[in-house]
């Protein structure tokens, strides 16, 4: 048996680290059982939440044997039992607490896979109005960015892996009462972004691409692996622009948009300005993959200017509005 | 003869799945567009969307029919933000159809 100590608390800057250490265990002898020992567990972003959660998925499926160890006396346990951590884990602990509405601070952790299917919205709005319930009964765009900009980029993140993970994966959203941000996690234990155009085959794919290859060019605009491919319906569902708009989004809001599959880990942190994105190959592929977008609230206000802007800067809108006469 | 097709009432406020964008158009438009002088798409009721969705909706129709479908599509009821991923997704029709060397222009 091997064990997993997992570490305190896994930020933006500690979830490089954090996935090369999930990959990292199941490579090790005596792997075919693993401790997981929650001991230290303090404080997890959603995007670690899901990714671990996502990571136990694949053990299990994986037949490995897992087990979690003190997770009784974690300092985030009862944090972990009111995101239904434990219960989607297959742990259904009694509960020593009162469960008091989580509307307007974080969203539990929900199972996505296919079942989602033609749901996609409803599960998306009921997360954003679990982060934002007063903006949920509004209709004016002006004034419900937030709900509208979570709404977004969780429908576009549930999309990916329902279209193109094939395995289930996890979404998570917090908002920091204390602190400036709103934070969406997601990860899945699918065949990772590689792999898929891999088998998609689009007209970018090279054999030699890599990870971290695969990765960067997911988050170019127009990259998907099925972008070129006809669907059931005989016609494209997918033109490949919703990895590329979230990046773009996410620096509109002055945030960290993060995204790692195999061994390609990509991030860009425009909440500390630096310049250049932090591209790296991580020492152990993780497998699946992971999205983590953290958003500074009081950027989101305006959805339709962090939308335009996005798509300016992506060459996906033209200045000035060629196609004015088509709307009426 | 105006085709008139309401997206509210088929999909709620808030439109978010290109899958069943691109079910809507194979069966409610692309059947349509050489019959009807016009095809109206009406956001009315829609509050929000993402670009899965009108990317799905929007792109092929202006990528394999060009002109003729920028002379029959007319967009009604668009809030500003559904108004922007519109736009875009006819932006990019366009640029997908010259590069399969059509002359397409608004």
């Amino acid at each position: 048996m091997v064990t997993l100590r997992l570490p305190a608390v896994v930020y933006d800057d500690g979830l490089a680290d954090f996935l090369t250490r999930l990959a990292w265990v199941a490579t090790q002898p005596g792997a075919e059982s693993i401790a997981v020992d929650f001991q230290d567990a303090q404080f997890y972003m959603p995007g670690a939440l899901t990714a671990l959660l996502a990571t136990l998925q694949r053990w299990v499926r994986d037949r490995r044997s897992v087990q979690l160890v003190n997770v009784l006396n974690a300092p985030a346990f009862s944090y972990l039992q009111r995101m239904d951590f434990f219960k989607l884990s297959g742990l259904d602990l009694p509960e020593a607490f009162m469960r008091h509405d989580a509307r307007g601070r974080f969203v539990p952790l929900h199972r996505v896979d296919g079942s989602l299917a033609r749901r996609v919205d409803e599960l998306s709005q009921q997360i954003a109005a679990c982060v934002f319930p007063a903006q949920a009964e509004l209709d004016d765009p002006e004034r419900t960015g937030p709900y509208d900009i979570v709404a977004y980029a969780v429908s576009e993140l549930i999309n990916n892996i329902i279209q193109h993970a094939r395995g289930p994966g996890y979404v998570a959203v917090q908002r920091y009462p204390k602190k400036p941000f709103v934070c969406i996690g997601i990860a899945d234990c699918g065949i990772g972004i590689r792999q898929s155009f891999a088998d998609g085959r689009p007209e970018f794919w090279d054999p030699a691409m890599t990870d971290l290859d695969a990765v960067r060019t997911a988050l170019l605009p127009r990259a998907s692996s099925k972008a070129h491919l006809g669907s059931a319906w005989g016609s494209r569902t997918n033109e490949g622009v919703g990895l590329s708009m979230l990046k773009e989004i996410t620096a509109g809001a002055d945030g960290v948009f993060t995204l790692g599959s195999g061994a390609g880990f990509f991030q860009a942190n425009t909440l500390q300005t630096r310049p250049w994105p932090n591209e790296v190959q991580l020492l152990a592929p993780y497998q699946g993959t992971l999205c983590s977008l953290l958003l500074s609230k009081e950027k989101l206000g305006n959805h339709q200017a962090l939308l335009l802007q996005a798509k300016q800067r992506l060459g996906l809108l033209q200045k000035g509005s060629p196609f004015d006469n088509l709307f009426t | 003869m105006n085709h008139e097709l309401h997206l509210g009432p088929q999909f709620g406020a808030f439109l978010a799945e290109g899958a069943l964008a691109a079910e809507f158009r194979l069966r409610e438009i692309e059947p349509y567009l050489h019959t009807y002088e016009r095809i109206t798409l009406d956001f009315t009721g829609v509050r929000n969307a993402n670009s899965s969705f009108i990317n799905a909706l929007i792109v092929p129709l202006v990528e394999i029919h060009g002109n003729e479908s920028l002379r029959k599509l007319r967009f009604q009821g668009c809030n500003p933000i559904v108004r922007i991923l519109v736009e875009s997704a006819l932006t990019l029709g366009v640029q997908k159809a010259h590069e399969h060397g059509h002359h397409v222009s608004a």
